[in-house]
């Protein structure tokens, strides 16, 4: 007696698929094979050519861009304010430029060299214009403070009693320079 | 005592030919082509690329040679290309109309069959996969594919889609059982409505047991 047993339809459904996906499993073609082999060789060749030649431009790029950044490492320094600082001991150091270091050759300046050279080459171009900076401002800071002397004893002339005479800029000068006791103090 | 005889080499896995192939070994690359050609051709087909499909295979093996060196040896080769592939056959899609049905047109063209008898005959023999193809979206098509025929696993079919394993397993669990329904229907029901055609076989899951 014939029983049947059911097959639970969730195992039957994926029997069926498998089924239908087998029945339609193209056969291996040694044609489309060596076809596909040929592209991928020829390719593979194409890709060697290409990746030469970008090695080649990325050298050069590098340099540009080293020159690029040398440039602009000149531009920003010359741009930096003035501040005042420890002239005496930067002076010294003036003199004292950093080791020669021997440039890298051209043909084979790499990436790698063209930054470091172009930090280098800023470094030194900031140790000098500082020292240059601190010079010039050790030699005009006796006339920048002569100048602000006198505007600030015009500043506190302006706060003086009315009765007491206003002292000049050229009067001022003098009353600075010859240290002579000064007419109209605050106090009187 | 008879020598031994020497116990032949395990072939290369797929990862370890493609690890050749990335550091240069030709031979080990068209090793892999010839692997992976009915696969991944069976599927390009499939997913509706018709007469493109050999196109497509070939596009995806460039692809995948061009891109050795991003290949991950601990990834499974077998996702890897089918990642490729169906990142193929969706350009493709962008481009063109995509076949659904694929008829014998070798027996027509011979004059073995008439044109709508292939065409019955096709869709009667791959009826579940047009049938998915219909009711399923793309990637729940793709998940039902590799995992029934492709036999790779959720975390593998998840690495393909770029989703989760999580969700994978979900895709799978909602494409078969929209899928249950129309495969216990009546065949006939779903043939093509056209006067003189024999009826199609039933469906049967009862296995009877002498």
């Amino acid at each position: 007696m014939a029983r049947a047993t059911k097959i639970d339809p969730w195992t039957a459904m994926a029997e069926r698929l498998r089924a239908e996906a087998c029945d339609s499993r193209p056969e291996f073609s040694a044609e489309l094979h060596a076809r596909i082999c040929d592209v991928v060789r020829q390719c593979g060749t194409l890709h060697a050519r290409r990746r030469r030649v970008l090695s080649r431009s990325l050298g050069w790029a590098g340099v540009a861009v080293a020159a690029a950044l040398l440039v602009a490492a000149v531009v920003v320094g010359r741009s930096r304010p003035l501040e005042p600082s420890g002239g005496a001991s930067k002076l010294s150091n003036s003199a004292a430029l950093p080791p020669a270091r021997p440039a890298p050759s051209t043909e084979s300046a790499t990436w790698e060299s063209g930054l470091e050279l172009v930090t280098d080459l800023a470094d030194h171009a900031m140790d000098q214009f500082d020292s240059l900076v601190d010079a010039a401002d050790a030699a005009g800071r006796w006339p920048s403070l002569d100048h602000d002397g006198r505007l600030a004893l015009e500043s506190l002339g302006e706060r003086l009693p009315i009765n007491l005479v206003p002292m000049s800029s050229s009067e001022m000068s003098d009353t600075t320079e010859s240290s002579a006791n000064p007419q109209g103090s605050a106090e009187d | 005592m008879a020598p031994e005889m020497p116990r032949e080499a395990a072939p290369p896995t797929d990862e370890e030919l493609a690890r050749r192939a990335r550091d240069g070994c030709a031979a080990s690359f068209e090793q892999l082509v010839r692997r992976f050609q009915v696969p991944l051709l069976h599927f390009l087909r499939r997913q509706g690329a018709g007469g493109d499909a050999e196109d497509l295979l070939q596009e995806t093996f460039l692809r995948a040679y061009a891109n050795l060196h991003r290949y991950q040896p601990r990834r499974r080769l077998a996702a890897w290309l089918f990642t490729i592939a169906r990142r193929v056959a969706i350009n493709h899609y962008r481009r063109s109309r995509p076949v659904v049905v694929e008829a014998s047109w070798e027996a027509v063209a011979s004059g073995e069959k008439e044109p709508h008898q292939a065409l019955v005959e096709e869709e009667t023999r791959q009826r579940l996969w047009h049938l998915a193809a219909q009711v399923l979206s793309a990637d729940e098509w793709t998940a039902l594919w590799l995992f029934y025929v492709e036999e790779m696993p959720a975390r593998e079919i998840a690495a393909v889609l770029g989703r989760s394993w999580v969700g994978v397993k979900t895709m799978l669990f909602r494409s078969r059982k929209r899928l249950l329904p129309l495969f216990s229907e009546p065949q006939r029901e779903f043939s093509l409505s056209l006067p003189g055609l024999p009826p199609s076989e039933a469906l049967g899951i009862e296995v009877p047991h002498g």
